[in-house]
């Protein structure tokens, strides 16, 4: 039986495109999505969010240099960087540090000094703004 | 001398996307962009379609052809969802959505010209806005 071919259209081919660069920045930030639950979402635009949950007995010693890692693979190889960090506590779910890329290296003196002793159920969340160009 | 290849990202490849889909509005709305000065483009999720017009129109022609150009887009590009706004500067007059663009409309918008008649040269901004599959 031939198959039928469906309507292929704008939402379709912008899928897609968003697809291919998902999976591209998967492949960028596989330092952190190795170690840590890690999503990706596209926004609008050129804009994307990687989420980063930090638990109990995540290591986040390490965390700070996978998100440099990614950063720098992201640079490499789709020529864009992290724009913001953000990082929500389940206590208190508003933003605690938001800062530009410049600020970027402030955030490993933040997670050594904030992130610790965490609860069996408490949680931290990191979101990482991504431009692509 | 080979040429140097650019390098394309994501904001390129999506602009060539939408580029293709506003060129395929611009010829499901050749009624409208062949009487009318129209520009057409994509913002917010959104394709939009936005014309001037004045008391000088012929309101029944007009709406004669947003309906053919609407009826080309759901037949063409699976159109949804449209909107037609009727507005002055920041002040939005009139919303609807295209099942009502009828002589209703008509009757709507000549009553609204007819108070300004002693006004020729107010301006109103006309946008259609649309989601296509």
């Amino acid at each position: 039986m031939k198959h039928i071919k469906l309507y292929e259209g704008f939402k379709s081919d912008h899928d897609k495109l968003v697809k291919t660069y998902t999976d591209k920045i998967k492949d960028c930030i596989l330092y952190l999505s190795d170690n840590y639950y890690t999503n990706i979402e596209f926004i609008n635009f050129s804009d994307f969010v990687i989420t980063i949950t930090i638990r109990k007995n995540d290591d986040y010693d390490n965390l700070y240099q996978c998100i440099i890692d990614s950063n720098e693979k992201l640079k490499h190889e789709l020529n864009s960087e992290f724009n913001d960090v953000t990082i929500l506590s389940q206590e208190s779910p508003s933003w605690i540090l938001s800062s530009n890329r410049l600020l970027i290296n402030q955030l490993e003196k933040y997670i050594r000094t904030n992130i610790k002793d965490i609860d069996d159920n408490e949680y931290y969340t990191i979101k990482l703004d991504l431009s692509l160009t | 001398m080979k040429y140097i290849k650019l390098y394309e990202g994501f904001y390129s490849e999506m602009e060539d996307v939408r580029n293709k889909y506003v060129n395929k509005v611009k010829d499901c709305c050749l009624y409208l962009t062949d009487n009318y000065y129209a520009d057409i483009f994509y913002k917010n999720s959104e394709f939009h379609v936005e014309m001037e017009i004045d008391n000088t129109f012929d309101l029944n022609e007009l709406k004669d052809n947003i309906v053919k150009s609407a009826d080309r887009l759901t037949n063409d590009l699976h159109m949804s969802d449209m909107k037609i706004h009727l507005g002055m500067d920041s002040t939005k007059i009139y919303v609807c959505p295209i099942s009502m663009i009828n002589d209703k409309f008509v009757h709507s918008i000549s009553t609204l010209f007819s108070a300004h008649s002693n006004k020729p040269e107010l301006k109103y901004k006309l946008t259609m806005n649309f989601f296509i599959r």
